[in-house]
């Protein structure tokens, strides 16, 4: 991880936030609103495994120590 | 069911080219959900499956989540201890259960508690560094049989300050966690001493929904974690998903962590000032989602991840990751049917690690390379 790399996850980042500042119609809000488009938690929505977390200790995102490879820690 | 789903679901549901005309009005907030996920290389085997239920009461919606797991490992030494260790075939059980409740409150705000608890271990990276000390200290009276659990309660905040279209949460999580200790062989008595066995977390999240335009919808999430002697963890995730034609999606997410390193941590089996490093790690994904008919969606994802390991550990003993890089891709395909709806997938996931250095040579089997296979199914009733 370089920081030009960090640099743009941050500011992609901020720059969908900005944009949301604006205000869609309705017939938007509906075409932004088909399944496909949600960010909810239904499990055959998910397109990633949970599993994935097991590897990738840096996408544990919620608390919880082991999780996290804390067992490790000296 | 939150206000804004249901602004939106009366929307969706009146319009054809979102749903098929064989999928009814929906029946209820009642739903039904289980999904089993096996994640597999050639010494390591997890399966885990989830059963949720979701459902309605009053003014309050709740979700009871049960979950079990199980591990396989074939544990095999490294070449450097060969007098100490010995392979072996590990199995460890995890169960979970989980409740949250929700309450809508006026002026579209919503609050909503969350308990959890788990019983056993709950990685296989933990497992397997158990079972090391457990071999390299077996006789040891100080040895304990290790038990891990742990539990937390979170509390979430969301205020859709701009009713569908902008989303405010923020949330609260504090978790405890029993895990298996590691061991100092450095105590005075010529004996062995049990490193910390519990950790406490603390983790505060905010984060911003917004449709932007009729092709694109954002999400962007906050996180600072506070754990037992580990120093602040920020995390960001960016999410964009748009719609690029009618029948065609791409979803998105970015993600960085940081945490700094703080100060050097003497290690007495090494006798040596372990330095830690700060940890980042970054990743992206990208779905490809193709709605072949009103009922049959099929999606292509590929997702890259790369960290800078977790401790500096050139200078002494440590069972910390070292830098890892990971790629994976994955095929799937969602089908609904009225009420119902089913969902396959199959990836596949490489790890590629930086190689261990000569002071942790023992865990060169742990911190291979590996190939994954990935398989999901999952399937959700809503009546």
């Amino acid at each position: 991880m370089n920081t030009p790399t960090a640099l743009f996850a941050l500011l992609s980042a901020l720059a969908l936030t900005l944009t949301g500042c604006q205000s869609p119609t309705l017939s938007q809000q509906v075409q932004a609103s088909a399944p496909a488009m949600l960010f909810g938690d239904e499990l055959v929505w998910q397109s990633e495994d949970r599993l994935s977390s097991q590897l990738e200790s840096g996408r544990t995102f919620a608390g919880g120590g082991q999780s996290a490879g804390c067992t490790s820690c000296q | 069911m939150r206000a804004t789903t249901k602004f939106v679901l009366s929307f969706v549901c009146a319009s054809p080219s979102f749903l098929s005309a064989d999928i009814p009005e929906p029946l209820g907030d009642s739903a039904l959900e289980a999904g089993i996920e096996f994640l597999a290389a050639d010494d390591i085997e997890i399966v885990d499956g989830v059963l949720n239920y979701h459902g309605s009461l009053s003014d309050w919606d709740y979700i009871f989540s049960v979950g079990a797991g199980q591990f396989n490992i074939d544990y095999v030494p490294s070449n450097s201890s060969p007098f100490f260790h010995f392979a072996e075939k590990l199995e460890e059980n995890r169960v979970s259960g989980q409740i949250e409740l929700t309450r809508e409150l006026e002026n579209y705000r919503e609050l909503s508690l969350t308990v959890a608890g788990y019983d056993g271990f709950t990685n296989y990276r933990s497992i397997w560094i158990n079972n090391w000390y457990q071999q390299n200290f077996d006789g040891f009276e100080e040895l304990e049989e290790p038990n891990p659990y742990g539990y937390s309660a979170t509390g979430r905040y969301q205020w859709d300050y701009a009713p569908s279209v902008g989303v405010l949460r923020a949330q609260f999580t504090l978790a405890r966690d029993r895990i298996a200790p590691g061991y100092d062989s450095g105590a005075a008595n010529g004996g062995i001493e049990p490193l910390r066995d519990t950790l406490n977390t603390l983790a505060w999240s905010v984060s911003s929904e917004n449709i932007i335009n009729a092709r694109v919808r954002t999400l962007v999430e906050y996180q600072l974690t506070n754990q037992s002697e580990r120093e602040l963890r920020h995390s960001l995730i960016g999410r964009a998903h748009f719609n690029l034609t009618t029948d065609w999606y791409l979803q998105t997410s970015i993600g960085y962590t940081f945490e700094p390193g703080g100060d050097p941590v003497f290690n007495s089996v090494s006798q040596e000032l372990i330095n830690l490093s700060d940890f980042q790690s970054s990743w992206g994904t990208a779905s490809l989602l193709w709605e072949f008919s009103p009922n049959l969606t099929f999606d292509l994802s590929a997702r890259y991840y790369e960290d800078n390991g977790e401790v500096e550990t050139a200078t002494g003993f440590s069972s910390a990751a070292p830098d890892l890089v990971s790629q994976s891709a994955q095929i799937g395909f969602r089908y609904q049917f009225q009420a119902h709806a089913l969902r396959l997938s199959l990836g596949w996931i490489n790890t590629d690690y930086e190689e261990v250095d000569r002071f942790n040579a023992d865990f060169e089997g742990l911190y291979r390379d590996r190939d994954f296979l990935n398989t999901s199914i999952s399937y959700r009733i809503n009546f």
